[in-house]
């Protein structure tokens, strides 16, 4: 991704951002001074979650205005929709926890 | 546990933060005696009738989330439910789950523009692009309908919080956690900041000369 120079704002101060897709285990990417950001996986999260680790210092918790869910496709059975479906579904969401 | 409190739990459609968003919003509850009730009750009368159910996936390589893991074993271990994982390549994966989705799928939303209608009726409406779930609720409709003319802000959003109500009812879909992004920014860099709608506004990072 480059600059653009008739950007109607103030310019980019980065002449240059580079996206590395599918290019590796990005923790391990990060820690070798390959990238310079990266998203945080479950099995990272005690580490940089430690005050006492230095990663902690490099690390920005920002809220995401999302909803990640299960589907249920309805247009097929046994999840077909509405006349035989709702209480079909149902005990499988009452049948769950993640607590 | 699993998610180790990364995320926050979802009840509803609509996350914290979004207009609209229901405090009050009544989730279906965890009854696994209820739930074999109703098992019991359907056309299929016990589990060992059903059709297979397949769960499609994005990814590689036979890996998959630990959440999804120990919900199918719940599935399995609660109701003597068994459920098969397919993987789609991630490249392409919504594309091809539009086409060739199975019985259960895992996707995310994560919002364009900060108002219920980006959830509610882009994911929802009958016959929308992104209603992967081929739900259809002529009540929803008109009632989304409404909440999309309707002047008042106060009664639009009461309108949209009866339309996630419906929609949390009929259970389209099984909502698990609205997303929180942790990301580790090298020290040298400044200026990095991502919006709650999941994009950096990379023209303001600069790095840091030492």
């Amino acid at each position: 991704l480059e600059r653009s120079q008739i950007y109607y704002g103030d310019p980019a101060k980065l002449e240059q951002v580079v996206f590395h897709f599918l290019a590796g285990a990005p923790m391990a990417l990060y820690e070798t001074g390959q990238i310079d950001v990266t998203p945080v996986s479950t099995s990272y999260i005690d580490e940089v979650s430690d005050v006492t680790n230095p990663l902690h210092q490099e690390l920005t918790v920002t809220p995401e205005i999302s909803l990640y869910y299960i589907g249920f496709n309805t247009a097929k059975p046994p999840l077909t929709m509405l006349t035989s479906a709702v209480p079909f579904v149902t005990p499988w969401i009452r049948s769950i926890s993640l607590r | 546990v699993i998610l180790r409190d990364m995320v926050n739990e979802a009840d509803g459609i609509l996350p914290p933060g979004m207009p609209g968003y229901n405090e009050t919003l009544e989730g279906l509850d965890y009854d696994v005696a209820k739930a074999k009730e109703l098992i019991a009750d359907s056309k299929y009368g016990d589990v060992s009738n059903l059709p297979p159910i397949t769960l499609t996936v994005e990814g590689y390589g036979n890996s998959i989330p630990s959440y999804l893991g120990a919900i199918i074993q719940e599935w399995q271990q609660n109701l003597g439910v068994e459920i098969s994982v397919r993987q789609l390549e991630p490249e392409d994966f919504l594309y091809n789950l539009k086409q060739e989705k199975d019985e259960l799928f895992t996707l995310g939303w994560v919002a364009d523009y900060p108002d219920p209608h980006n959830f509610l009726d882009i994911l929802f409406y009958t016959g929308s692009e992104n209603n992967i779930f081929e739900y259809s609720n002529p009540s929803l409709d008109a009632l989304l309908d409404q909440a999309a003319i309707e002047q008042d802000k106060a009664v639009r959003l009461a309108m949209y919080q009866q339309a996630e109500q419906l929609v949390v009812d009929d259970a389209p879909c099984l909502p698990l956690f609205h997303g929180t992004n942790y990301i580790l920014v090298k020290a040298y860099g400044k200026g990095y900041e991502l919006s709650p709608l999941g994009i950096p506004d990379l023209s303001k990072v600069y790095l840091e000369q030492s």
